[in-house]
């Protein structure tokens, strides 16, 4: 019985996900003026993807997509269910490293050049979001009071999650034709998404936990209040910047949000709350 | 409804002069927002469902308009847009023109104009979404050809032509 309720909580936080992206498009064309796709613009997406032609060329890609939707979901399965969050961080990580392989694992040259960006990024923010779980993990009151810095970290990893500016490397839309997802079509592309859906989700229940309050309405308005306004800055900051080169994106992004951690850490000792 | 409501697009400039694309370009921008129907810009043919051409085709694209028209998956559907993309409009004759993309490969809709207005592009657009939908449920019959959607657009064509006369300056 716990067991379905965890799984019904994880699809709810999968559409959440994808909700996001949706909310993510809107609130992006409002700030630029225009009217914008509809918010569930990411469930007609992915609709429209499974309705498409198949058009398969190897197997292989296909076998790492279906395992990077499948460790993307276990991992907010092994979070809801009350499963260590340091085994859910690696159970996401892994999901993130197929996205990788499945680019690989085609002949194309862009899905290389696609996938050796998604590398660069997870190396990139994966030491940021280890340092957020491993927080989550060993605190259980509200750690964004004592480190503030742990939030504005999460910033660059969303926009590299929502494949936002300034760190968008690995799809960069048009500039090598959407990077690790290249060379997959149709109903795969659909499941990858799904795949992308989950690993926010799992992210945004991160995020959720520097919260937390006794009152469950208290405790469900501070969490969502967290998450969107961790994705409104992230938008803002898409809107304000241009794409950094891969390069740029692998020196400042964990010198940045570690550094701003370091910092906060210090500070905290030094005024003796920690 | 599904397809209705997220038709990606993919842009190839098949030797055209720019004219056309840049109109294209207009309909991303604020004013005209293409994006409002759900449409993004997919710059890639194996994530596309609409075909946006614009340009007489040159000998030396033919082949790869070919191949990037394989590359989409069904259901798709083509826009030829401006009049060189429809007929080769002044190019026709030439030596190194196919005339048209029509010649190379199917087209669903034409959209007419030197340039195309992007009023009638997503006039253009709009019925080739309703065409897309129709393939998908299997309405959409092999009569309905080249000639059906020129017919459709021939409204289109004469504002089209008066409104670029008109915007000389």
């Amino acid at each position: 019985m716990n067991a379905l309720l965890a799984l019904i909580e994880t699809i709810i936080i999968i559409l959440i996900g994808g909700l996001s992206l949706g909310i993510a498009r809107k609130l992006s064309a409002r700030m630029q003026r225009r009217i914008g796709p509809s918010i569930f613009q990411a469930f007609y997406d992915v609709s429209k993807l499974f309705s498409k032609e198949p058009f398969y060329f190897k197997r292989l890609p296909i076998v790492y997509a279906i395992s990077s939707m499948a460790f993307q979901i276990a991992a907010i399965f092994i979070l809801i269910y009350g499963g260590d969050t340091m085994m859910a961080f690696f159970v996401s990580g892994a999901g993130a490293v197929y996205l990788a392989a499945g680019a690989f694992a085609s002949p194309s040259v862009y899905s290389w050049i696609g996938g050796r960006r998604e590398l660069l990024a997870i190396a990139a923010y994966e030491p940021v979001l280890f340092v957020l779980a491993l927080s989550v993990s060993t605190h259980t009151h509200n750690i964004i009071l004592i480190f503030p810095a742990v939030f504005i970290a999460m910033v660059p990893v969303l926009s590299v999650l929502l494949e936002r500016s300034p760190y968008d490397v690995p799809a960069a839309h048009q500039e090598i034709v959407t990077g690790p997802y290249a060379e997959y079509a149709g109903p795969m592309l659909g499941i990858l998404n799904i795949a992308k859906w989950a690993q926010l989700g799992f992210v945004y229940v991160l995020i959720s936990m520097l919260v937390w309050s006794p009152t469950l309405a208290v405790n469900l308005t501070l969490k969502i209040v967290i998450v969107a306004a961790a994705v409104f800055i992230t938008i803002l900051i898409d809107n304000a910047t241009a794409r950094v080169s891969r390069k740029t994106m692998i020196v400042t992004l964990p010198i940045i949000t570690l550094g701003l951690m370091a910092l906060n850490i210090a500070v905290m000792h030094l005024a003796g709350i920690i | 409804m599904s397809l209705k409501n997220s038709p990606w697009v993919m842009h190839f400039d098949t030797g055209s002069c720019n004219g056309c694309d840049m109109e294209i370009w207009a309909l991303l921008t604020p004013y005209y927002d293409i994006e409002r129907f759900g449409a993004i810009n997919a710059g890639n043919p194996k994530h596309a469902d609409v075909l946006l051409l614009t340009g007489p085709v040159n000998k030396k694209s033919a082949s790869r308009l070919k191949n990037l028209y394989d590359q989409v998956p069904e259901p798709k559907v083509v826009i030829a847009v401006g009049d060189c993309a429809s007929t080769g409009a002044p190019f026709q004759d030439c030596y190194n023109i196919c005339g048209g993309i029509s010649t190379v490969i199917p087209v669903d809709v034409f959209v007419q104009g030197c340039a195309a207005r992007p009023e009638a592009i997503i006039d253009g657009f709009s019925k080739a979404i309703g065409i897309l939908e129709e393939k998908r449920s299997g309405r959409h019959g092999s009569e309905r050809g080249d000639k059906v959607a020129g017919a459709e657009n021939a409204g289109i064509q004469s504002q089209a032509g008066h409104d670029s006369g008109r915007g000389e300056r």
